[in-house]
């Protein structure tokens, strides 16, 4: 089985992975890569200091060959003014 | 004829209940990977360990579907189901962290248990605080960040063999039940408040003043009714008294006070 590593950029911090997984192709590395950042992202990014979490994939020869980025984007909305209410 | 063990189990059996086990026990090598404990089996010996660490999982039928849901080292013993005449059911207990421990026969100890229902009652009182730190790591799954979590098991690991720690991502990741990368994300965070040193399988523990603090709560609870209930606590060495991230709280927990 091949082997993959998951590095992770979350905001300005770039965390390599060392030790790689051996996983049975490219479409397990994506479904990996995609639940990571999920996982991630779900611990870090309600914290509200970043907005994307990417999980990079690199193969056995160091190139990377997928990345997968989570997202969240909170927006204040200002309410529309709703119907007169008659006195 | 009395022995010493650093089996807190046995210790705290009575002398003779302990002269009466004696000659049935052996002392083995437990390296990591073994599995004393498999599903659905009755096992054939009961271990009371005196170093390293036994990782309970509970397990489906596929195997990916496995989550650790407590741990034990010297403070504990495997196959409790002996009290209920049961098998292990669907849980799996696996040696993480090499260690030693006395063994018995399975089948001698029920023998012996019928005579001596002390023994029954010390073996009891282990299930029970068991019980509970499964219930907190449910409570920690649930309810915690990873960090938190990563924290406490961190914690937990110390307590039970010392401040240097060999274990892979990999195996955390089946220990938390995440992903590889969120270990590694969570290892960093942790590394970056210099709570711990990590290198490539190895976890050096460098602030445990600092480290309980980042658990909060997610800590300390299960560990308390164990000392309540066992009347000794699970790590063999003294707390630091000083709260906070004092100088003195960030040195080493030397080896001879970690008991290995």
């Amino acid at each position: 089985m091949p082997k993959f590593y998951f590095d992770v950029r979350d905001g300005s911090r770039f965390i390599p992975d060392e030790e790689g997984s051996n996983l049975a192709d490219l479409a397990a590395a994506e479904r990996e890569a995609a639940v990571a950042a999920a996982e991630i992202g779900r611990e870090r990014l309600p914290q509200g200091e970043l907005r994307t979490i990417v999980v990079e994939v690199r193969n056995h020869h160091g190139q990377r060959v997928l990345t997968a980025t989570a997202a969240l984007t909170v927006e204040r909305v200002v309410p529309e003014p709703g119907p007169q209410l008659s006195d | 004829m009395d022995f010493q063990t650093s089996n807190h189990i046995l210790a705290a059996l009575t002398v003779e209940d302990r002269s009466l086990l004696r000659p049935l026990l052996q002392t083995v090598d437990l390296p990591r990977g073994a599995v004393i404990e498999a599903e659905d089996a009755i096992p054939p010996f009961v271990y009371f360990l005196e170093g390293g660490l036994a990782s309970i999982l509970a397990v489906t039928p596929h195997e990916d579907d496995k989550i650790e849901v407590g741990l034990y080292g010297r403070e504990g013993m495997s196959g409790t189901a002996i009290l209920h005449d049961v098998d292990h059911g669907p849980l799996r207990t696996v040696i993480q962290c090499a260690g030693s421990a006395q063994r018995v026969q399975f089948a001698k100890l029920q023998d012996l248990l019928v005579q001596r229902p002390a023994i029954s009652a010390v073996f009891s009182k282990w299930q029970r605080v068991f019980a509970v730190q499964l219930a907190h790591t449910a409570l920690s799954n649930g309810r915690n960040s990873l960090e938190k979590r990563l924290a406490r098991w961190i914690l937990m690991a110390h307590d039970r063999i010392g401040h240097e720690l060999d274990l892979t991502h990999e195996f955390l990741s089946v220990m938390l039940g995440v992903r590889r990368a969120g270990v590694t994300t969570a290892i960093h965070m942790l590394e970056g408040e210099y709570l711990i040193k990590a290198t490539r399988g190895r976890i050096v523990v460098l602030n445990r003043v600092g480290l309980k603090e980042r658990a909060g709560a997610a800590y300390g609870v299960p560990e308390a009714y164990y000392e309540r209930v066992l009347g000794r606590p699970v790590a063999n060495f003294a707390e630091p008294d000083q709260p906070g991230r004092t100088e003195q709280s960030s040195t080493r927990i030397p080896a001879a006070a970690s008991g290995t």
